[in-house]
């Protein structure tokens, strides 16, 4: 089982929790949520959809308030940008967000938070 | 010469600590508020005082105006500030910090100009801008406080991020809400603040907000 805390009670299967939906997409491509101890931006690019970190590891700000832009996602607080291709931050080398492995199942959106061990 | 006068608090449920990191945290004035900021740069700091040039556009007043702002902890309650505008004008101001609980505090914000006594009517006018600026710029300071808050409480750790995001692994069995919150100045840095100084990326954006209400369990 996932740590209840991490998932907020969701979890699908396999330690895949419900984390939206894809007709929240719209119109813009992305989304960012909450879910239980987890910030994500799930956004959709080039026909397949995605999902980051929405944390930024500098001091924690929104990577996904602003509408992906050239290819980059620019964080509210300080605008560290991000590729969307990879997560990584264009300008601090040691900064990239963490991409989450998604379950698209009709029209629900799923993704594992946990995959270490504490997840068996 | 007459002064004009404004004053106003309020009570937040943030430690005072991060009410004042998020008040040296000068980056984030061309980010969290870049509609109303321009450029700012960093002329001079230390420890608990910043010297800083910025650009901005007031409420009711549409034009692009420059500032130098002199910050500095009088005490570790009492934060002065002094923006030098244009036509010699000087906006003094104090913002004094009071706990109300471990996770809370008071702000109570004091602003004086001193202007010629001809212009004395426009003390409810000068009133009146002060809390439009404040209001407008505070929610902003809000959200970002209570974001900050947040991670802060499920173990972030600055230039790093939350540890169990970035390892896969579960996170906290609950949020430390009891995590103390240190005021360490000056604010490290990450941009080009200090010598270019930094302008806001973008005049408009298409704005998503800081997320999706979460969903119900």
């Amino acid at each position: 089982m996932a740590n209840q805390s991490s998932d907020g009670g969701r979890q699908v299967s396999d330690g895949f929790v419900k984390i939206g939906y894809v007709h929240e997409l719209e119109p813009a491509n992305q989304f960012s949520r909450w879910v239980g101890d987890h910030d994500l931006l799930v956004f959709r690019r080039n026909g397949a959809v995605r999902a980051f970190s929405n944390i930024c590891p500098h001091f924690g700000g929104p990577v996904g308030y602003h509408q992906l832009a050239d290819g980059k996602f620019t964080c509210l607080w300080h605008n560290l940008q991000f590729d969307a291709e990879t997560g990584q931050c264009l300008a601090v080398a040691k900064f990239k967000l963490r991409e989450y492995k998604l379950l698209i199942e009709g029209n629900v959106i799923s993704a594992q938070l946990v995959e270490g061990p504490a997840s068996e | 010469m007459t002064e004009l006068y404004s004053k106003f608090s309020e009570e937040v449920a943030f430690p005072r600590g991060l009410i004042i990191w998020n008040y040296f945290d000068h980056e984030h004035v061309v980010g969290t508020h870049f509609e109303h900021y321009h450029q700012i740069r960093i002329l001079a700091e230390a420890d608990n005082w910043c010297f800083s040039q910025r650009s901005a556009t007031l409420p009711f007043i549409p034009v692009k105006m420059w500032a130098t702002q002199f910050c500095y902890m009088k005490t570790d309650k009492w934060m002065r500030s002094f923006h030098f505008g244009p036509f010699g004008l000087l906006l003094e101001q104090d913002f004094y910090f009071e706990d109300t609980n471990q996770q809370g505090c008071r702000i109570m914000v004091e602003s004086r100009v001193k202007v010629p006594g001809f212009l004395g009517w426009l003390q409810p006018f000068f009133h009146t801008l002060m809390r439009r600026w404040f209001y407008s710029v505070w929610a902003e300071d809000m959200e970002m406080r209570e974001r900050r808050l947040k991670v802060w409480q499920l173990g972030f750790r600055d230039f790093v991020g939350l540890g169990y995001v970035n390892n896969k692994t579960a996170g906290p069995d609950r949020p430390d809400t009891d995590r103390p919150y240190p005021i360490e100045l000056p604010v490290p840095k990450i941009t080009d603040i200090a010598r270019g100084g930094v302008s806001r990326p973008f005049k408009a954006s298409n704005k998503l907000g800081y997320g999706l209400p979460e969903l119900p369990q």
